[in-house]
């Protein structure tokens, strides 16, 4: 019987170190701490005269579901105007806006802590243009400048763009681009 | 009758009436009087009681199907009799009705020949309502609650100068990469990608093809594509 003392009280040791490394190691694996909240700080900004959707905007079947009290010009970029919108089916709204063109983007606010609402359109020269929505946290987007939770990226098409906040990093992944051949 | 008006518009209930006929007439050389009609009459004729129901698969079958039961008892035989007789009169009462309605829409009168006249006055506007509506439509849900394959696009192939396409998501809050274009044979234009919900309002340059795109790796339901011109 004493000879089992040291094998038990071996195999309690193990047993009890298997389940501290077990629980550390399953710890690690979902210690992914979002990139950013999904809080967008423009929204809370006060309202500016410019703070007003054009009215080619309004046309959009979604503008119904628009919150128009909420909308912020949040900046301006080569011709366009970049609008964030909140809606009152709880979506949040990327609108981006030039003389000839409208367009919009809804989902969910939530996807701003790992990654960002965007419009993406290639251009004819073989560049493209991103236009997105990021989390207060974020402070770089590859190739881009952030201010007031927009970026606007130009040129080379890629697949995808690398956001940043702080010290955390994540790939914002753009998908198939090319159309497929109809 | 009644049976002129079922034999125009029905020829299966036509059949049924044939065999009740027979059935008649064996019952009649056996010397039984008809049956009342029964309370269960206003019941549709395909509505039957089971115990009847073999009999009158055979009879419906002996003409137009392969029969499926076969009862072999006396018993059973009596029972299917009586459901073809219940059949009988719900056929005669039915019959009576369509031929009445048939009689007052479609008879040789004067006043029918203007009710048929009505008719298909009233018929050539609503194939002409129908048809304005579509040709000068201009606005179409091109896709309705369709799963889309992995990197598969959907269009109906409709030409148009189009100024607006879209794409809805089911779940417009998962973040699927989405993308609307339009196309010609000449290649693709008005590209536009997302991940949600997208609407893009542009000029009306071409006369192509809406499309709408499911860019991801997995398939997705898309509940709505929607195309203006």
């Amino acid at each position: 019987m004493r000879k089992l003392v040291p094998y038990a009280l071996f195999l309690g040791l193990l047993l009890i170190g298997g389940l501290t490394a077990g629980s550390i190691l399953s710890r690690g694996a979902t210690a992914t701490s979002p990139l950013s909240s999904a809080t967008v700080g423009v929204l809370a900004h006060p309202a500016q005269a410019t703070d007003v959707l054009p009215s080619s905007v309004l046309e959009l079947p979604s503008a119904r579901q628009y919150d128009l009290q909420g909308v912020r010009l949040s900046q301006e970029v080569d011709g366009r105007k970049l609008f964030v919108v909140p809606s009152k089916d709880g979506l949040l709204c990327l609108v981006v806006s030039s003389a000839t063109e409208s367009m919009s983007n809804c989902g969910a606010p939530k996807l701003l802590e790992n990654s960002a609402l965007y419009l993406e359109q290639p251009s004819d020269n073989g560049t493209m243009h991103v236009w997105g929505v990021v989390g207060d946290e974020v402070t770089t987007v590859e190739g881009a400048r952030v201010i007031d939770n927009t970026f606007a990226y130009q040129g080379e098409a890629t697949p995808q763009l690398h956001i940043s906040s702080g010290s955390e990093s994540r790939v914002l992944d753009l998908g198939s681009l090319d159309p497929p051949t109809p | 009758m009644h049976v002129i008006g079922l034999r125009t518009g029905f020829g299966t209930i036509h059949q049924i009436e044939a065999v009740d006929v027979q059935a008649v007439v064996k019952r009649r050389k056996r010397g039984e009087r008809c049956r009342p009609r029964p309370s269960h009459c206003s019941r549709p004729p395909w509505v039957l009681q089971p115990a009847s129901s073999g009999y009158e698969r055979r009879g419906l079958a002996s003409r137009s199907q392969a029969p499926t039961t076969y009862p072999d008892s006396p018993d059973a035989t009596r029972q299917g009799v009586a459901g073809l007789d219940a059949v009988h009169n719900c056929l005669k009462m039915g019959g009576a009705v369509v031929s009445q309605a048939l009689a007052s829409v479609l008879g040789s009168d004067t006043r029918s020949n203007v009710s048929r006249r009505l008719l298909f006055a009233s018929l050539a506007v609503i194939a002409s309502l129908i048809w304005v509506a579509t040709a000068f439509a201009s606005s179409r849900d091109y896709l309705w609650n369709t799963q889309l394959a992995a990197s598969w696009g959907h269009s109906d192939l409709v030409s148009h100068s189009h100024y607006f396409n879209s794409i809805y998501p089911s779940d417009p809050t998962a973040g699927w990469p989405t993308g609307v274009f339009e196309a010609v044979s000449g290649g693709s234009h008005f590209v536009l990608n997302g991940n949600g919900k997208i609407e893009y309002s542009h000029p009306s340059t071409y006369y192509d093809q809406p499309w709408c795109w499911n860019r991801d790796s997995v398939a997705h339901t898309f509940s709505r594509c929607t195309a203006q011109w």
